[in-house]
């Protein structure tokens, strides 16, 4: 079977420095997919890469099995939806402005949008819990806000695939909650989700598999129970900890142990 | 009518109405004051006749509203909206309120490649005009790719790196410029009034020479301005929602060169049009290039228009250049923009 998103042999260097090495991964349709590791690991690269923001070295990325070479910007755009860790510059646009924006990728540049444009841009909003926000000023938004703008602007690209660059980050518990809650929904209506996160334990919470990056190679992959070692994360991160397992969720969780 | 009351339901559409009677009592202004005042039931009846009666027949008032005033008026509404647009297009593209072609130095390389194309051509051609706005497009350009270049280069803000790089080239192009002047013996009079930014004695064939480089500018810049407003939220949002950034970039840059030097052909240097109008369409309309650019637009037209009106009156019967005008009205709010920014962005 054909996956949405495939990376096969990817390697990129920052001036002469390797940062990442020989990457292959698949992520089949509707999973939910944890990028964990520590900083400098490689991280954010491998999404700009796969996002050809940066052109690899060697290896490809297969979008529904094509390379993204062959690819258009605007044909990646509609395979692939990326919501990157930095915040954007315009605060002077209104929330529906911002996902109307969503829809450029599948419109010629002075096409107006269309009835099936704005039921996707309306549904975009309506998941991502905007509805009532559409008309406010990005400006007058909380943090939490402004990520699910973000993300309902992705929504509106109609992409199989999404990919989130720590989208928790600036959230408060509750938010970083309610967001992996949506993320997961949506894999479960068939999207491919794939999100790099710091917090280990949220990952384990809400994703099917977790990828772990260390020093530019893909250290391991597999279920939350499979990842979430003492020894494997002792390895990667350089800190002692204990698993256990999650309450209700039975799912494993770490607790650092102090040095 | 019904599009009257279509326009007049929105906000938007009462903002275009507004920003549109602003210009038109402008240019009204603009025509009835000068170093002959003509009052307003003159200024309809000389409207009318420039319609109703063959052209043999005007009045001695009809004639000058047609031949002197009517040109100016409306080139210097052309060229306020020329500079404003480019303004709004290079604040998106880079990023960087602070930015216009005046303080980036693309007016002073374009005025360099006119004032070559002038020197040269007063010795040479009797066609010095046909060639100077395509020299001053070179010049706009070429500092263009300069400025934005060594701003790259610059570690830490683009803020900093862009204005730096802006300010050098414009000194050391108005240095080439002042230098030309210099040597071109008895020419001087003419290229210094021209470069301080005048509309004075302009005409017909200086709208005609300048239409078809901004419509072609203007045009560019609104077929991209959905990629515009994306690439203005970031390059990398613009380039995930599937833009060609390098491509549009590009586009763009050709597009504002394009404004510029027309500008720059037909008035020289006037400096912060590009600055201040686009920051007020902001106000009024959001980051959207979509209304943007025509808001830019008309207030830059209304801006340059009552800006030449004060130039003519305040020492009749001689005049200012214009440039003087619109840089006591916009040093300041450089000034006050700068300030501002710094808050803003550290």
């Amino acid at each position: 079977m054909m996956h949405p998103l495939a990376i096969v042999g990817l390697c990129f260097s920052y001036a002469e420095r390797p940062v990442l090495k020989n990457i292959t991964a698949h992520f089949p349709k509707g999973s939910f997919t944890g990028i964990i590791g520590p900083n400098g690991s490689g991280k954010s690269t491998l999404v700009k890469v796969i996002a050809r923001w940066l052109a690899p070295a060697s290896g490809q990325v297969w979008l529904n099995g094509k390379t993204t070479a062959q690819l258009s910007h605007q044909q990646v755009a509609r395979a692939l939806a990326v919501v990157e860790q930095e915040s954007i510059h315009g605060i002077d646009l209104t929330v529906r402005e911002l996902v109307g924006l969503g829809r450029l990728p599948h419109q010629s540049p002075l096409q107006n949008e269309t009835a099936e444009d704005k039921a996707i841009i309306e549904q975009a909003l309506s998941k991502a819990g905007l509805s009532d926000l559409q008309d406010r000023l990005l400006s007058k938004l909380s943090g939490g806000e402004k990520q699910r703008a973000r993300i309902a602007t992705a929504l509106a690209q109609n992409c199989p695939v999404l990919i989130l660059d720590e989208p928790t980050t600036h959230l408060d518990i509750r938010h970083q909650m309610e967001l992996l809650t949506l993320l997961r929904s949506l894999a479960q209506g068939g999207m491919t989700i794939i999100a790099v996160l710091h917090d280990i334990n949220l990952a384990a919470l809400y994703c099917q598999r977790i990828l772990v990056m260390a020093a530019g190679e893909l250290y391991a992959s597999g279920t939350p129970a499979e990842v979430l070692q003492p020894r494997l994360i002792e390895a990667v991160y350089g800190c002692q900890v204990s698993v256990f397992m999650h309450p209700s969720a039975g799912i494993p969780q770490i607790s650092l142990i102090p040095l | 009518m019904a599009l009257v009351k279509v326009l007049a339901s929105t906000r938007r559409g009462r903002l275009t109405v507004t920003l549109s009677l602003a210009l038109a009592v402008a240019l009204l202004l603009g025509l009835a004051v000068g170093a002959v005042d003509i009052s307003p039931t003159r200024l309809g009846h000389s409207i009318g006749q420039l319609f109703t009666v063959p052209l043999a027949e005007w009045d001695f008032e009809t004639i000058v509203l047609f031949r002197l005033r009517l040109p100016r008026v409306i080139l210097a509404a052309m060229v306020g909206a020329g500079l404003a647009t480019a303004g709004a297009i290079l604040q998106g593209l880079l990023h960087n309120g602070l930015a216009d072609s005046h303080i980036l130095g693309v007016s002073s390389g374009a005025s360099l490649g006119a004032a070559v194309s002038m020197l040269l051509g007063l010795r040479f051609t009797f066609f010095g005009l046909g060639a100077v706005t395509p020299m001053a497009f070179l010049g706009a350009v070429a500092t263009l790719v300069v400025v934005i270049i060594i701003a790259r280069r610059v570690a830490g803000s683009s803020t900093l790196g862009l204005l730096l790089a802006g300010i050098a080239m414009s000194s050391f192009l108005s240095a080439l410029v002042s230098l030309l002047v210099y040597f071109s013996g008895n020419r001087i009079h003419p290229l210094l009034f021209w470069l301080m930014g005048s509309f004075a004695g302009r005409g017909w064939q200086h709208v005609a020479l300048a239409s078809p480089y901004l419509l072609a500018g203007y045009a560019l810049a609104f077929f991209y301005h959905r990629y515009l407003t994306a690439i203005s939220l970031g390059d990398m949002t613009a380039h995930h929602l599937g833009v060609n950034v390098e491509k549009v970039r590009l586009v763009l840059l050709c597009s504002t060169a394009l404004l510029t030097a027309a500008c720059v052909a037909v008035s020289g240097v006037i400096g912060f049009v590009g600055l201040m109008t686009p920051h007020v369409a902001r106000l009024l309309a959001g980051e959207n290039y979509r209304r943007l650019l025509p808001y830019s637009a008309l207030l830059g037209a209304t801006f340059l228009t009552l800006a030449d009106l004060v130039a003519r009156v305040l020492l009749r019967p001689t005049e200012l250049p214009v440039g003087i005008i619109t840089a006591l009205a916009g040093g300041p709010f450089f000034l006050y923009l700068l300030a501002r920014s710094r808050k803003a962005m550290i």
